[in-house]
């Protein structure tokens, strides 16, 4: 198919469903839960009774018992409005083998090609200094090839600047949507987790892939090494052996973006390059 | 303060820039760009101060260590000073050798007695509780102290009554000597103090010691005279052109012409190192003596040189060549290389060539491995021609024309033309055995045709004439020639040559005991005068070859004649002693003139276990701080 989206992941990831965690707002009915009450299966609540409700619709049952009026409410099902977020800042672009930024990009070619193939709509936005490149949402195969034309001319560049960029995204978003991030948020942690948990706080189901090279987990480099910044071309100078430091530096940045996520309900996953991406979507999709 | 015993490690010394090289040629680092350092720069930042001199400090330890390492093999020792009280019981052999060498003077004061002087000097240090010992040794034990004593006036009065002797030397013995007291004393500090000329490789095959024995060997070196007029020559327009070598002489000299002792001229020059030539314009009057001086501060031996000229005309000489193996490198090599150094005129001839060769412009005749016919030989010694004849250095036992022509008389072939070359009698691939090729191209008949004088130990032939002058090869071992292959014989050969010199200005050398006694019993008498310490076991060095005139008396001829012969190289070659190294015992060598040093040595403390400690503790910081380091790492 592409490059970006071989025909042996595509076949990795067919039986794949990507379903919402939160409730979202869309605009077919579909896969996903709805915060609008609608006529699924699925009981979401009682309610007391208001003139012009439907009279099929009251729950008897606790009328007998409470002699009060409510009514059942159920889960509306609609179609997802999932925004794949893409960091391509020059840090992205470090890797051994591969960077993470070409990663990034196969992950998300795979995740765009679910989201399309159960119906839902993708938006699409790339973050280098802020927002750029950004796509509403549309369903449809043509939707994703607009992607994966993106993904491939796509190229990192300068600082990434994520809270910037979560920012401008927020005041696009008019309705509930899913957010994945894909980012190695080598960035300012608290302002990222601002801005995340201000994203998650528009009821918007927020998704983190965090991505790494193996490298900068356990860093194996020992002394007489001078590392220059990707993103602002400083530099180090030499030192000696600092690995150990180092490692328990990156386990507390780490620790950090894991425990702030899970206190705000955002959805965060660690993972390396090394990780194939069926194995990563799997993770992450459950 | 300290001195170091063992300077030789002092080389080693540049191996200190080791690790500062290292850490030059290593310093460039390897890049890495990284997604992110703000994590690396805020480890770093905590210890900023660890890092700008972590590598500096620990390059620094490791020179330190180093340094201190070469410090402690070179074995800083602890001036004496009288303040200080010896640590330990101590005791002390004097150890004199007393062999002629030792008897050698040329100032009026042999070695012998300046080295009493050094130990009278050295025993006035000595506390009194030191327990003393005096033993003297030429080839027998001279003089051996009842026991090690406390009483310091006995053992000076034993030291003053010490007398050198002519006789050869016994290094062992007197060591063994030595060795008896140090084994009897109990002392915390066991000490021989050593007096002799021995060399270091003589030194240190002789014997084996005690344990914990300190042996000072006392010495002298002599300096090495470091500039040389090596000819004078009178030109044509009224001035004199002084070639001068200089053997590393960087700098200027003043050359100063003297006639009859007054200074006539002077000139000063500018020498490099090597050879030199310096013009004075001023042509000496004729009949006059004259002499130049070098004078400058920066001489080695002293701050004048005299040179006198000798002479100023070349004799002829014809070199007899008796080896017949073309290419060998026997005396003829180094004779023709004297010869080409004093720019003498010669012509080398085979041994076969000799019986018809003209002598009529010849003045001196060198002959080597060969000896002529009988009235050939009466002809030429009754004549006024010098000859000089190296009968033959036994390289190859039997195959030299001497040992032949000595035994057997040698009668040329009827066919045998003058002037044939050596090669077309034996052909020129032919390899040469004269077993066989000297019968076959001579008739050799087995009369004697000469008897000589005496053989010496080594079949060599001492030959006596009825008058002019003769150099015995008298090699003291089977293998070599030594005295042609020294550097003074080049000027000893061309004293002898010059036709104007006078036999009673020449100067010999005295030899090989063993031989001198041949001489001594087949009735000659030997008179020495007064610039001679001894006959036997006189060692003259390559730097001061020492003429030494000898008055040979031969009781048939009763004539005064003048003899030069060879010596061997070192007296202690003819002392047979085994293999044995001086074992468990710390050799230290020290030149006379420094007897603080020696003092030191016997009564000062090894400063070298301060340094070791020191080498320990830089050892351990540089591994405590590498670990320091690397704990980041793991």
């Amino acid at each position: 198919m592409n490059k970006l989206l071989p025909v042996d992941l595509v076949s990795k990831l067919s039986g794949k469903f990507w379903r919402a965690k939160k409730r979202v707002e869309g605009t077919v009915s579909g896969r996903h839960t709805s915060p609008s009450q609608g006529y699924s299966l699925d009981f979401a609540q009682h309610r007391q009774y208001v003139p012009g409700d439907e009279i099929k619709h009251i729950d008897w049952k606790l009328f007998g018992r409470n002699e009060k009026f409510f009514v059942k409410q159920f889960q509306a099902e609609t179609n997802l409005r999932a925004y794949i977020i893409i960091d391509a800042s020059n840090s992205m672009g470090f890797g051994k083998n591969i960077s993470k930024f070409e990663y990034a990009k196969r992950i998300t070619a795979a995740i765009s090609y679910i989201f399309i193939k159960q119906s839902d709509a993708v938006g699409f936005a790339v973050i280098k200094n802020g927002l750029r490149e950004f796509l509403p949402p549309k369903s449809g195969w043509e939707r994703l090839h607009t992607i994966l034309e993106i993904l491939e001319n796509t190229q990192t560049y300068g600082l990434c600047r994520i809270s910037i960029g979560i920012e401008e995204l927020a005041k696009r978003l008019k309705r509930r949507s899913l957010v994945i991030l894909l980012s190695d948020l080598f960035e300012n942690q608290s302002e990222v987790i601002a801005s995340l948990k201000y994203l998650n706080s528009q009821h918007h189901d927020c998704t983190v892939i965090h991505l790494l090279d193996n490298d900068e987990i356990t860093f194996p480099y020992g002394e007489n090494f001078e590392f220059i910044d990707l993103e602002t071309n400083d530099s180090t100078g030499g030192f000696w052996n600092i690995r150990k430091e180092y490692k328990k530096r990156i386990d507390e940045f780490l620790s950090k973006y894991k425990i702030s996520f899970r206190k705000s309900g955002i959805e965060y996953h660690l993972a390396t390059t090394e990780t194939p991406p069926e194995n990563l979507i799997s993770l992450i999709i459950g | 303060m300290f001195f170091l015993l063992n300077k030789l490690f002092l080389y080693f010394l540049p191996a200190v820039i080791i690790p500062l090289l290292i850490h030059l040629l290593f310093r460039k680092k390897k890049r890495i760009y990284y997604s992110n350092i703000s994590l690396i720069q805020d480890i770093l930042s905590q210890k900023k101060i660890f890092k700008k001199w972590q590598k500096q400090t620990l390059l620094a330890i490791r020179i330190l260590f180093l340094l201190f390492l070469i410090l402690a093999f070179t074995r800083p020792w602890l001036y004496y000073s009288k303040e200080a009280k010896p640590s330990k019981d101590t005791s002390v052999v004097f150890l004199f050798d007393s062999s002629c060498s030792l008897n050698y003077n040329l100032l009026g004061e042999t070695e012998f007695e300046k080295n009493k002087k050094v130990a009278l000097n050295l025993l006035e240090q000595l506390p009194r509780t030191t327990k003393i010992g005096v033993i003297s040794y030429s080839d027998k034990i001279e003089h051996k102290s009842t026991g090690l004593a406390v009483n310091h006036e006995k053992i000076k009065n034993e030291i003053l009554g010490l007398k050198p002797t002519v006789k050869k030397t016994d290094h062992r013995l007197g060591l063994t000597a030595a060795e008896t007291f140090m084994t009897e004393s109990v002392a915390g500090s066991k000490n021989i103090i050593w007096f002799s000329d021995s060399a270091i490789s003589d030194f240190e095959k002789d014997t084996a010691l005690s344990k914990t024995t300190n042996v000072t060997l006392i010495t002298e070196k002599t300096a090495k005279r470091n500039l040389t007029i090596a000819n004078i020559v009178q030109n044509i327009n009224n001035t004199i052109t002084a070639e001068i070598r200089s053997f590393g002489f960087d700098g200027n000299v003043s050359l100063i012409l003297y006639e009859d002792g007054s200074e006539m001229a002077r000139t000063a020059v500018n020498l490099k190192h090597g050879n030199n030539k310096a013009e004075i314009f001023l042509k000496p009057s004729a009949n006059k003596k004259y002499s130049l001086e070098i004078k400058s501060d920066n001489l080695t031996e002293d701050n004048i040189y005299r040179f006198i000229p000798e002479k100023t005309e070349q004799p002829n000489v014809l070199l007899v060549d008796g080896n017949p193996l073309p290419g060998y490198r026997s005396e003829l090599y180094y004779i023709t290389a004297a010869l080409n150094a004093m720019n003498f005129r010669f012509e080398t001839i085979g041994f076969h060539q000799f019986a018809s060769y003209d002598l009529k412009r010849i003045d001196a005749i060198i002959i080597s491995n060969y000896l002529p016919d009988e009235n050939i030989l009466k002809k030429l010694t009754g004549g006024d021609k010098k000859i000089i004849f190296f009968p033959g250095d036994n390289v190859e036992d039997g195959k030299t024309i001497l040992d032949v022509s000595l035994s057997r008389k040698i009668e040329k072939r009827t066919t045998f033309v003058p002037g044939e070359k050596i090669k077309e009698i034996f052909g020129e691939d032919q390899k040469f055995d004269w077993r066989v090729s000297a019968q076959k191209f001579f008739k050799i008949s087995y009369e004697r045709p000469w008897e000589p004088f005496f053989f010496d130990t080594e079949a060599n032939p001492l030959l006596i004439s009825k008058g002019d002058a003769f150099i015995f090869n008298t090699s003291a071992n089977k293998s070599w020639s030594n005295m042609i292959s020294k550097a003074f014989f080049a000027p000893l050969l061309e004293k002898i040559l010059s036709p104007k010199k006078e036999f009673k200005d020449i100067y010999a050398f005295a030899g090989e005991p063993v031989k001198w006694k041949y001489a001594e019993t087949s009735g000659a008498t030997i008179k020495l005068n007064d610039r001679i310490a001894g006959i036997y076991d006189t060692i003259p060095t390559p730097e001061k070859p020492g003429f030494y005139e000898i008055t040979f008396l031969h009781k048939e001829l009763k004539k005064s004649i003048f003899l030069v012969v060879n010596t061997n190289p070192s007296e202690s070659d003819l002392t047979q002693t085994s293999d044995l190294k001086i074992k468990n015992a710390s050799v230290f060598i020290v030149d006379r003139k420094n007897w603080r040093k020696t003092i030191s040595i016997v009564l000062g403390r090894d400063s070298s276990l301060a340094a070791w400690i020191i080498v320990l503790f830089l050892l351990a910081a540089e591994n405590i701080f590498v670990y320091f380091l690397n704990r980041g790492g793991r």
